[in-house]
């Protein structure tokens, strides 16, 4: 008999007490999925890309207090001391990174720009480009889109999962654990609440009834993934340090069941116990507004999220199965916005930068660049060679959007297409 | 995606039923199945039909369904009116249209109309019969050989063409259309009485229902203990909920922007509470909550639901009442939301306490809100939700869209029309040889729509995308001007209000609020205009058209009734689109599917479940070590839960939060079937040993045992089970007997958790779960009930209302 028949022959109750009772599927198993897990990692409020990826300095910059012996360079990048866990980051990573400076940011509004950032689209009720990866490659797995903050707009093609301690609650809650009920209750009461389904699907006269019913039926079903879900999570929560080795701030992790890296642990572990194909993370505050001495702080905080990330995909073995996209509303002014310094820097739709790793990905490739001068403004690219030239095109989100929908091999999906991108110039190949 | 329409569910009910009954689809033919000839059959003729069908539904497949001759009304409505009328010709031909704006007598009317279809196929015959030049009128328009302003719409040797010119030459069809009459209605095994007013209590007072009520119910006064169930706070919180899911308010909670749009509008003098952002913050919930303490204002005080777009009033709170009509304001608060025993009135920033809460919870929960009459320096008119500031924020507009945005939600929400589905799946076309000067107006492939759409955009001219009034806003001329159907507004009219007074007129309008309020309800959007790939499609549109005529029924006695809600909601609580739960009488296979369009069962919204295990517990589910204190606001006591917090499981579990989430997920998912399962879990917990120590008749679980009645003899064994039909019908509303296989089965599930835990002589009681005298399971019962409590909250009758 085959495993999808066996579960509907016993019915919910039956894998509700199988699952009480049995191991966790392995840890370290392969997820069914042939594709990576999918992540878009934003600092909402707008990054200073002037302080750290794209560093600038001088008297065009006097906010940012630093020199040309301050810079770092790894590789193809140079970063400015902004933010001491970024500059660990590149370091530790640069051989994954893809740098893109000089992405024409289009907006200074914190909606739209967090719109373009997540989905590539402007306008209000664009699904983010996660939710558009689940409903197209896992509709129907229990924890298909993971929500762990910014835009995560779904325009109702799937639902999203919103991560909290709650939701470990709610999942344990399916196998016994940590309720009240001992393993023979448990089995009891499951057994008794299907059977009293089957009779009600039994009686039930009318469609809509009977549909929800046997929705009902197969929702508990999938309950299945779960206990490898929380297996995954605790044994990440146990073995992979939340901060390892890096000198900036690590005030992100002072509270240790920080709900950022919860949402970490539960996309890769849903990934691992095939119940997740993608997520959505929001690190930190990049809002600068009477913010400015912080910014770096919330940078850091973000770097060092990332970098759990990463460490804890390497952990799970499964860091060549990630494509994780980096990026924020849009970047900040050069200047000030009035006397005092301390209120920090305008919105400034001039540019901002994009981090891009994982499958697909290039490593140690810088893609764009920004004038030298105040104007800090992103230079058109020649859309064959991705080198600057001024009869170029501009380089855009929803460019980056469209390479993230090529190599999830969704752009053909009938979901997506209802949603199609603006591409100025037509696309460009950025990604392997 | 699941869109949950009742027209799938009509179309997918027959292999539906196959593949539950036999695990896999199945093609028996009617009349041909290899298990009975036809003559086995037994054969019921159909109400207005005529033709014979088996009173087996489950042996009727689309094939057969399809081979069923149509009537004339029937075809038109396949052949041409959902694969081309509606698709290509009604964004013009609606009624003040494009086309009968330009002379045309051709008018079709909306699927949400009431006998839409005869009228469109009076229409269609009438142009039909008219011939030019030897084609019929209608298809001489549509080729373009007579002069069409609208151009050529069909190529003569099109499908849609061919389709079209076949009908009006076949003079054969049947005139016995397929009819839902009372009889086959009447055939509905629905809710009693006292069951309708237990479910509207649960649903729509949050709480069991009163003795009273049920005794009302049961003498024939249904609508009178419905009065009583249509009222309080939960009602009005309840309103507040779903028609914040369309103006999104809440989700300016924790914004300070609202409260700088008022103070940039001149709405708001800010100088008595030496105000700053940081406090405006929290200050801001009174101008977000404007729009939903209008509409409960409006409901709860049986105004007339015209209000909702004319009232010249805004609701203030203590604190708004403050900041909009100065510190000399003369309403008269009850001051029920003080909590340090000073006036609020005396508008002074001590009363209201700023800066000494860290969280601004008190000004969040001043709920107490009246209706009052500013008048603002800028002349800025109020008119109902229209001129509300957060709404016309959350569909704001830009120097393009022009406010099409909002005339679009305005459209959608008072007048039930979908302006996006006028012109059907084809776009306008983007390339044109000779491209036409302002296409809105003039090209009438856009124009179509632009002609409803732009005159009440138009009318917002005067309000800018902040929800900024500015009486002389230039407003451009390359766009339809402020109006409605069909009429301009006068020149010395202030639009908004113009349109507003011209709105609640249309017929629409009320229609409009009884489909709301049915959704709202039942949980099933309105019927949809079939579809032309639909096997059933006669059944399909028999129940459009007798709910068409249901809602055009209930909207004429709304008006009549002078817009008064609560009496259409009782109207509807009483139908049996919100009492049916079955059938009763042998049906066939026409009625069955027919009688499903009454069919509802609508998973409870996060919020509602948060309320109905307060009301069937007496305990809310909240997050650990949290605790119901009076003294919290209503914020805190929500964030302190986990299905009304949009940080835990609200959300997730198909909530909004009014910012990113806007769209409610009623499907059942996974995650959803495990947050039920984990209330279920949880709450026996907290509840069984607490209600046990409560006095034996005011329990609200447990009025018929103790601790220690156990199943050991008869009288103990009877009493169990008396609580169990005390506690199937208080958690479900289930009404068992002594002999109900029910409660067989679920006093079974008694025993056997009594049995393991007294088998293993285990007496520990969780610590979680021990309340003051009671810590330990002595007789072994209190797992037994914890379990049967479990049962019953994860129970299908229980997620599902």
């Amino acid at each position: 008999m085959e495993r999808r028949n066996f579960i509907k022959s016993v019915g919910a109750a039956g894998v509700l007490s199988l699952i009480g009772n049995r191991l966790a599927p392995p840890l370290l198993a392969a997820p069914a999925t042939d594709k990576p897990l999918f992540i878009t990692a934003t600092c909402p409020g707008g990054w200073d890309v002037s302080l750290f990826c794209d560093p600038r300095y001088g008297a065009d910059f006097p906010l940012n207090r630093f020199g040309e012996g301050d810079l770092r360079k790894f590789g193809p990048f140079t970063l400015g001391p902004g933010s001491a866990a970024a500059v660990q980051f590149f370091e530790r990573y640069s051989k994954k990174i893809m740098l893109l400076n000089g992405v024409f940011a289009e907006t200074i509004d914190h909606g739209v720009g967090q719109r373009l950032a997540c989905s590539g689209g402007a306008g209000t009720g664009f699904p983010c480009f996660d939710a558009l990866v689940a409903a197209s490659l896992g509709p129907t797995l229990g924890l298909s889109f993971i929500s762990g903050g910014g835009y995560d707009e779904t325009a109702h093609e799937i639902a999203k999962t919103l991560s909290a301690p709650s939701l470990i609650q709610a999942m344990s809650s399916t196998i016994g654990k940590d309720n009240v009920f001992s393993s023979s209750d448990t089995s009891a009461i499951s057994a008794s609440i299907a059977a009293r389904l089957k009779r009600k699907q039994a009686q039930a006269q009318l469609a809509i009834r009977q549909k929800n019913m046997n929705l009902l039926a197969q929702a508990r079903q999938g309950w299945g993934a779960f206990p490898g879900v929380l297996k995954t999570v605790a044994d990440l929560q146990a073995k992979v340090p939340l901060v390892q080795g890096v000198t900036g701030d690590d005030k992100a992790v002072k509270d240790y069941r920080n709900q950022l890296f919860l949402s970490i642990q539960l996309a890769l572990a849903g990934y691992v116990n095939n119940a997740t194909v993608s997520a959505n993370i929001a690190f930190g505050n990049c809002d600068q507004h009477s913010n400015f001495p912080q910014h770096h702080l919330e940078l850091d905080g973000f770097f060092i999220g990332m970098d759990y990330l990463w460490r804890a995909a390497e952990y799970l073995g499964i860091s060549d199965r990630l494509n994780v996209m980096m990026g924020s509303d849009f970047s900040r002014s050069p200047f000030a916005i009035g006397a005092a310094n301390d209120q920090g820097k305008e919105h400034w739709a001039q540019t901002t930068s994009i981090i891009l790793m994982g499958t697909n990905v290039p490593g140690e490739t810088l893609i764009g660049s920004t004038t030298r001068d105040k104007s800090f403004k992103a230079e058109m690219i020649d859309p064959k060679t991705l080198k600057p030239a001024a009869s170029g095109v501009p380089l855009l989100r929803s460019h980056v959007h469209n390479e993230l929908r090529r190599i999830a091999g969704i752009q053909d999906h009938p979901i997506v297409k209802k949603y199609p991108l603006i591409l100025p110039g037509g696309p460009i190949r950025i990604l392997a | 995606m699941l869109k949950n329409t009742r027209q799938r569910a009509l179309a997918g009910l027959i292999l539906l039923l196959l593949e539950s009954a036999c695990g896999r689809p199945s093609k028996p033919k009617f009349g041909k199945s290899q298990d009975a000839s036809p003559s086995d059959k037994p054969t019921t003729t159909v109400p207005g039909g005529g033709e014979e069908v088996p009173t087996n539904p489950g042996q009727v497949d689309p094939e057969t369904a399809a081979a069923i001759p149509l009537c004339d009304t029937e075809k038109f409505g396949q052949a041409l009116w959902a694969p081309t009328l509606s698709q290509r010709c009604q964004s013009c031909h609606i009624k003040n249209g494009l086309a009968p704006k330009n002379g045309s007598a051709f008018i079709l009317s909306d699927a949400s109309e009431p006998d839409y279809m005869n009228k469109n196929f009076a229409a269609f015959q009438k142009l039909a019969a008219i011939p030019y030049e030897g084609t019929p009128l209608i298809l001489a328009k549509a080729s373009n050989k007579a002069r069409h302003a609208g151009g050529k719409i069909l190529d003569v040797d099109s499908e849609a063409y061919v389709s079209m010119n076949n009908f009006i030459s076949d003079t054969a069809l049947p005139k016995n259309c397929l009819k839902l009459t009372a009889e086959t209605t009447a055939k509905l095994d629905v809710r009693s009485p006292a069951q309708i007013v237990r479910q509207a209590s649960l649903q729509l007072a949050g709480r069991q229902p009163a003795d009273a009520e049920l005794q009302l119910a049961k003498d024939g006064k249904i609508r009178d203990a419905l009065d009583t169930v249509l009222k309080g706070e939960y009602f009005e919180t309840f309103i507040k909920r779903i028609y914040n899911d369309i103006f999104l308010g809440d989700g300016f909670r924790g914004d300070n922007a609202i409260e700088v749009y008022y103070r940039n509008n001149g709405q708001a003098s800010l100088d008595w509470r030496d105000d700053s952002l940081y406090f405006s913050v929290y200050a801001s919930f009174p101008e977000y909550q404007n729009s939903v303490e209008l509409v409960s204002y409006i409901i709860a005080n049986n105004r007339p639901y015209t209000e909702i777009l004319t009232a010249d009033y805004l609701m203030l709170n203590p604190h708004s009442a403050c900041d909009i009509l100065g510190p000399n304001h003369d309403l008269k608060f009850s001051n029920k939301c003080s909590t340090n025993g000073q006036s609020l009135q005396a508008c002074n920033k001590q009363s209201f306490r700023f800066g000494h809460l860290p969280f601004g919870d008190y000004i969040d929960d001043c709920r107490e809100f009246l209706p009052s009459k500013p008048k603002f320096g800028n002349g800025a008119p109020i008119v109902g939700v229209l001129s509300d500031i957060p709404f016309l924020v959350r569909y704001s507009t830009t120097p393009s869209n022009r406010n099409r945005l909002r005339a679009r939600i305005i459209y959608k929400h008072f007048l039930g029309l979908d302006v996006l589905t006028l012109q059907g799946p084809q776009q306008p076309s983007t390339e044109s040889s000779n491209p036409i000067a302002n296409p809105t107006m003039n090209n009438p492939e856009c124009a179509a729509c632009h002609t409803l759409v732009d005159p009440v955009a138009s009318s917002l001219q005067r309000h800018n995308d902040l929800g900024r009034y500015d009486r002389n806003a230039k407003w451009e001329k390359d766009m339809f001007a402020a109006g409605f159907n069909g009429k301009t507004t006068p020149n010395e009219a202030e639009p908004l209000r113009w349109l507003a007074d011209e709105m609640v007129k249309d017929p629409r309008f009320a229609r409009s609020a009884v489909m709301f309020w049915f959704q709202a309800l039942t949980g099933e959007a309105p019927l949809r205009d079939p579809v032309p790939s639909d096997v059933y499609y006669r059944v399909s549109l028999a129940a459009k058209i007798a709910q068409n005529e249901f809602f055009e029924n209930l909207a004429q006695k709304f008006a009549a009734n002078k817009y008064n809600t609560r009496e259409m909601i009782k109207d509807i609580l009483v139908s049996p689109y919100y009492s049916a739960v079955g059938i009763k009488a042998d049906v066939t296979a026409s009625e069955k599917l027919m009688l499903e369009s009454f069919d509802h069962a609508n998973r409870r919204a996060p919020e509602e479940t948060h309320q109905a295990i307060a009301a069937v517990t007496g305990q809310y589910w909240l997050l650990p070590d949290r605790k119901v204190d009076d003294t919290y606001t209503t914020f805190k006591k929500w964030d302190d839960s986990y299905l009304m917090n949009a940080g835990q499981l609200l959300v997730t579990a198909g909530g909004v939060d009014s910012k990113t989430a806007i769209v409610r997920n009623n499907d059942m998912s996974s995650i959803a079937s495990a947050i039920s399962n984990f209330a279920a879990v949880s709450m026996p917990c907290q509840v069984v040993s607490k209600d046990f120590k409560i006095e034996t008749a005011k329990r609200n679980l447990f009025p018929f045992v103790e601790v220690n009645t156990v199943p050991d003899d008869a009288a103990g064994s009877t009493r169990i089970k008396q609580n169990i039909i005390h506690m199937h019908k208080r958690v479900l509303g289930e009404e068992l007997s002594l002999e109900s296989p029910e409660l067989a089965a679920t006093y079974a599930l008694f025993m056997q958790l009594y049995n393991n835990h007294k088998s293993a002589g285990d007496k520990t009681l969780n610590k979680a779960c021990q309340s003051p005298g009671l810590t330990s399971d002595e007789s072994y019962t209190l797992y037994a009930w914890m379990g049967v409590l479990s049962y019953l909250l994860n129970d299908y009758d229980f997620i599902y209302q």
